[in-house]
């Protein structure tokens, strides 16, 4: 009995392990997916946009690990 | 109908004021109780004036009345400017002002008449625990009814980390501070034992990570690149170093109870969690530094940003410690010294009081209606009062830490101990000199701070101040969400 409670507890952390860091590595693949390159680029500029005669912000720069 | 829509910088005004105002009496009673462990003369007999009893006003009154201020503020004035919408629900918005101010002033005049739960961090007594869940829900409410009447898609980064902090603080607070009542000023909690003390330090830990570090990196978030007038160093990773810091620091209040009656199985993951914590910790610190590249000339003449560059070497400073005294052989050296107050004001008068401080100072000409601050003289003589202080208070406290540590455990060849406990306590009583005229300095810093907002908010006292419009793409006759009208 006990062995197979130790089997199920191992199996058990396995998985758990397994998951944890397929949902890490989709976290990182999410952040640098393409398709967020511009609407991060875009939000990366909201807080200079505050500025008292910045209003228009001009041209958007990308984050500096971002650009070309 | 006039297609625009006005932000909602009243509440902020109210916050910024009462964060200048907590903060000096928050600092003036840390002070106070400083001169009472070097002169306890100051007792003067009095039991609500004893170091047990003001000690709970000084962390409730620095924590949640400044910080607490502060960050309620900023964040209904960064969830603004960033989803490019007035603040939803103006007059909830109001009333968290000041259901807040009444939580503060009666848990800061109730804890020193000993109505207490005894529970560090969350010493108020059942009543004031009630109306702190209803304010801080209601915060929640209006915070995440403007984020859902957004015109910007997306969810700026800042405002994932104050979310996250509205999320977790209220439930840290209602699961910790269930109780039974037995009269209008006592209550039992419903767990005992080693239970107890599990619960109320994971409450009290993650205190620390989602109301001293998820919402002071809201802050750091939105003020850093806008100070330093660059967009931040990396977004993307600050929204990978989002996740990791709140999925980590959720399992690490056990190092809080090291060599205690809890399981070593349960002592050792919050070791373990503790040092994994490190990397998401130096990834925020490092991004925020980062963002200063291309800027750094602003520090000759920027105090704002003076601040907020220390306040990220000391966040990153205090975490590695943090990670450095869960390790089970260094906490068994620093647990219960003197050690532990440096660590804690490292953070607090390093991280967070810098953090803080320089994004008011960044915030508040913009809310206060004026181009800068009164005073850059004195922005920048704060800003060297503040740091004398912190290095005195860190270097006297670290010190008499380290000593208390070795006095205690040294012992002689037949095994009993050296030196006794008041042998230790003299040993260390210069050192507790030094940090109450660290404190001293850090206050006085406060106290410059209060006369340059005062002289700042002029016009906002005078009502001269005109709205700031919310930039919507004109002309667009049907916004979506509709404006809402200035009044209110």
């Amino acid at each position: 009995m006990s062995d197979v409670w130790a089997d199920f507890w191992g199996h058990l952390t396995g998985v758990i392990i397994v998951v944890m860091m397929v949902t890490f590595i989709s976290i990182w693949a999410w952040a640098w997916s393409g398709r967020h390159k511009q609407p991060f680029t875009r939000m990366a500029q909201l807080p200079m946009e505050d500025d008292l005669d910045n209003q228009a912000a001009a041209q958007p720069t990308p984050a500096k690990d971002q650009q070309p | 109908m006039p297609n625009t829509e006005y932000y909602d910088d009243k509440v902020v005004r109210l916050f910024l004021l009462a964060a200048a105002v907590w903060g000096i009496i928050g600092m003036s009673v840390g002070v106070y109780i400083a001169a009472e462990l070097m002169w306890p003369v100051f007792n003067f007999n009095i039991p609500w004036l004893t170091f047990s009893r003001l000690r709970p006003d000084h962390t409730f009154g620095v924590i949640f009345a400044f910080g607490g201020s502060a960050l309620m503020g900023t964040c209904y004035y960064v969830v603004q400017r960033t989803g490019h919408t007035r603040l939803a629900l103006s007059k909830l918005a109001e009333m968290t002002f000041w259901g807040w101010q009444l939580v503060c002033v009666l848990a800061m005049t109730t804890m020193p008449l000993g109505i207490t739960q005894s529970k560090e961090y969350a010493e108020p007594e059942w009543f004031v625990d009630i109306l702190i869940a209803v304010v801080w829900v209601s915060f929640g409410v209006v915070f995440f009814a403007t984020l859902a009447r957004r015109r910007i898609r997306h969810i700026y980064v800042a405002n994932w980390y104050y979310g996250a902090f509205i999320i977790a603080v209220g439930l840290l607070h209602i699961v910790n501070n269930i109780a039974l009542p037995i009269s209008l000023t006592k209550s039992y909690p419903v767990y005992s034992g080693v239970v107890d003390a599990m619960v109320q330090w994971w409450y009290g830990h993650n205190a620390v990570a989602f109301f001293l570090t998820a919402g002071f990196l809201g802050m750091m978030y939105y003020f850093v690149p806008r100070q330093a007038q660059q967009p931040l160093w990396s977004y993307r990773f600050s929204i990978v170093n989002f996740w990791a810091l709140i999925s980590v620091y959720m399992w690490a209040g056990s190092h809080h109870l090291m060599y205690t009656a809890l399981p070593d199985w349960v002592q050792s993951v919050g070791m373990a969690f503790s040092l994994i914590l490190l990397m998401p910790s130096w990834g925020s610190a490092a991004n925020g530094l980062l963002t200063f590249n291309g800027s750094w000339h602003k520090l000759r003449t920027d105090p704002a940003a003076k601040f907020m560059v220390l306040a990220l070497v000391f966040y990153a400073a205090a975490t590695f410690e943090g990670s450095m005294m869960a390790i089970k052989t260094v906490n068994s050296l620093s647990h219960y010294t003197d050690w532990t107050i440096a660590h804690v004001h490292s953070g607090a008068i390093g991280w967070v009081a810098m953090i803080t401080i320089g994004s008011l100072y960044a915030m508040a000409p913009r809310a206060l209606g004026k181009p800068a601050m009164h005073s850059n003289k004195a922005m920048e003589l704060h800003f060297w009062l503040h740091i004398t202080g912190l290095l005195m208070y860190l270097g006297s406290m670290w010190t008499a830490g380290v000593t208390e540590g070795l006095m205690w455990r040294a012992t002689n060849a037949d095994g009993s101990l050296t030196y006794s406990f008041l042998d230790s306590l003299i040993a260390i009583k210069p050192m507790y000199l030094i940090r109450w005229l660290g404190g001293m300095f850090v206050l006085s810093g406060m106290v410059v701070m209060a006369w340059n907002l005062w002289h700042t908010a002029a016009d906002a006292r005078a009502r001269i101040i005109k709205p700031i419009p919310v930039p919507i793409p004109e002309p667009e006759p049907h916004q979506v969400p509709a404006p809402i009208p200035a009044a209110g």
